[in-house]
């Protein structure tokens, strides 16, 4: 017997069909609807395709630019100094160029700058560069190659003169490669001079830079052990967002007027510039004395209470020096303000005010990330709390350094309070 | 437009068209036997025949149009029945059951549309694969290879979903009080 599901499939099979009425309707309306339909669906499909590829592009685009971000230049292409010093900053490096001074950034990575200098003179700052650090300066004649010093550079039509300060650099010109030491200098022809002003700004920053060096080693003499891994070849592999700071400085360089007057202070106008002149020229105590009988201006006290800082920190006026720094720290733009509480805190910790220094350098930011000053206010911050008997806090600080700055400057010095 | 592209697109509708000549009486049967007695029976065939039209121009040749076309038809035919389902109305029926009952028994004729018509309430509470299998297989009295080609499966696939379809109908069938006897008895 068949099943009766293949029966009633029979049934199903052999029912009657109704022919379609109108064939020729049924086909052209397909054809037409179909045809739309395909385009519609062709449409969306290209639509949905260019959507992808924007967005995979867009995505291409971030992730290249993500990556790139830490070595995105902000810098401007040349600059030119319109009248007196011009000051420029690229990560902790220095640059003063002098009036008419052709300057460009050609590759602003603080590890590995490069500077084209067209005409005019300048005085470079260079910090410490890392192990493939490197600050190179181009001239129409001649090339310096740098690892950490203080150098000028000034080209003249007759050639190019190189004096250095601090450090050593390596000279490339026409004739050959040349090494220059502290105090040394190079120039191809005798009638090529450097500016009295960054000669004055040189030896201040070399003077500066060895005050500074000095105190790094008073913060290791207890650790002998430290000492010695510190006096090995620096490796610092900090990476920082490059970035270029200018500053007009119109007139820190004295007026030929004001040159035949001499320069006291009760001879000239009292204002920012002039005291920095004098600060510039080491004359401390005139500084502060004008610093005193000055009158301020409330947008430039900030700046004011930065000179104030550094002649007092220059006579050795530790407290005084903390003081005024604080001060600045109070008024200053963000970074610069780090800055002032970064110094302000050396000063304290100098006195041997401890407390007072941590607390400074935490309402400084100093030692927060991307700060320029992140690595050696952390150091510092792990040392102090290290005296202080907060151990626990201080292992926490230096664990952070060390996670930040592997090759940091003061790695032994952070390693040796792990007791690694 | 490019006169190429213009050629092309004229020489492509007609070819098109000669397609949907060749193979609208079996479209309209493949539906009507897929669907079973319904009022829309027109509406699907035109729905089916214009994505025949949008699916045959992503042909590529893997198949015989036919194959390919009957594969378009049962997958338009199961969406637009799921979405009119809905909306269906009984009622349709009895202009249907009239004609077809003209000139022959009405009591009969409308007891055979009653029985047709469980018959395929069952057959559409099947999935889709196992509803597709029953109809290639049991209605159309396809070969398994052939049904399977339709349906883009392996015989063995097919033949596995034969089995299960025809064991839920069985059972759903079963349970029918017009219908149980009907399947519990064999053929009448």
């Amino acid at each position: 017997m068949k099943n009766g599901l293949d029966a009633l499939a029979s049934a199903a099979a052999r029912r009657a069909v109704s022919p379609t009425r109108d064939p020729d309707a049924v086909i052209r309306e397909a054809l037409i609807v179909g045809r739309a339909r395909a385009r519609a669906s062709a449409r969306r499909r290209r639509a949905v395709i260019a959507s992808g590829a924007m967005v995979a592009l867009a995505a291409a685009a971030m992730l290249v630019w993500t990556q790139r971000a830490p070595e995105v230049v902000v810098a401007p292409e040349v600059v030119v100094a319109p009248e007196g010093v011009t000051e420029l900053a690229l990560g902790a490096h220095r640059i003063d160029a002098i009036t008419g001074t052709r300057i460009a950034s050609a590759r602003a990575e603080p590890q590995r700058a490069v500077w084209r200098l067209d005409e005019g003179a300048a005085l470079f700052d260079v910090a410490p560069l890392g192990v493939d650090g490197a600050f190179e300066v181009r001239t129409p004649d001649a090339t310096v190659h740098v690892r950490g010093t203080v150098f000028a550079v000034s080209v003249e039509p007759t050639g190019t003169r190189v004096e250095v300060f601090e450090g050593r650099v390596v000279v490339h010109d026409a004739r050959g490669q040349r090494a220059l030491g502290a105090g040394e200098s190079y120039t191809p022809s005798a009638r090529v001079r450097l500016p009295e002003v960054l000669a004055v700004r040189g030896a201040r920053a070399a003077a500066r830079r060895l005050a500074s060096t000095h105190e790094e080693h008073e913060h290791d003499a207890g650790a002998r052990q430290v000492e010695e891994v510190a006096s090995a070849p620096i490796e610092v592999q900090r990476i920082e967002v490059p970035r270029i700071e200018v500053q007009r400085d119109t007139a820190s360089e004295p007026t030929p007027e004001r040159r035949g007057r001499g320069a006291r202070a009760d001879a000239l106008v009292i204002d920012l510039a002039h005291v920095r002149a004098l600060c510039d020229r080491g004359e401390f105590e005139a500084a502060l004395a004008a610093i005193e009988s000055a009158r301020p201006p409330r947008a430039e006290r900030g700046d004011w209470a930065m000179l104030e800082g550094d002649a007092h920190r220059a006579l050795g006026h530790t407290e005084a020096a903390a003081s005024a720094y604080e001060r600045a720290a109070a008024s200053l733009t963000p970074t610069r303000a780090a800055l002032a509480g970064f110094l302000a805190a050396t000063q304290r910790e100098r006195a041997g005010q401890r407390a007072e220094a941590l607390a400074i350098l935490e309402r400084s930011h100093a030692a927060e990330r991307g700060s320029p000053l992140e690595e050696r206010a952390l150091a510092m911050r792990a040392s102090l709390l290290a005296r202080l008997g907060r151990d626990d806090e201080a292992a926490t600080a230096a664990r952070a350094y060390l996670a930040g700055f592997p090759g940091g400057e003061a790695r032994a010095r952070m390693q040796a309070l792990l007791g690694e | 437009m490019w006169p190429f592209r213009r050629t092309r697109d004229e020489a492509r509708e007609s070819v098109d068209e000669q397609v949907l000549r060749d193979l609208l009486v079996d479209a309209r049967r493949w539906i009507a036997r897929y669907a079973g007695p319904r009022a829309d029976l027109d509406d699907l065939v035109q729905e089916a025949m214009i994505e025949l039209v949008v699916a045959l121009e992503r042909f590529r040749g893997d198949s015989s149009v036919r194959t390919y076309a009957h594969r378009i038809v049962l997958r338009t035919t199961a969406r637009e029945t799921a979405k009119r389902r809905a909306v269906r109305a009984r009622i349709e029926l009895v202009e249907d059951v009239d004609r077809e009952a003209h000139g022959t028994d009405p009591e009969r004729a409308l007891t055979d549309r009653r029985t047709m018509t469980r018959f395929y309430e069952a057959l559409s509470a099947l999935s889709e694969k196992r509803r597709n299998a029953f109809v290639l297989c049991a209605i159309e009295k396809l070969a398994h290879d052939e049904a399977a080609a339709i349906e883009g499966v392996s015989v063995e696939t097919l033949r596995a979903r034969l089995k299960h379809a025809r064991a839920d109908l069985e059972r759903a069938l079963a349970a029918d009080p017009l219908l149980g006897t009907y399947v519990a008895g064999g053929a009448r």
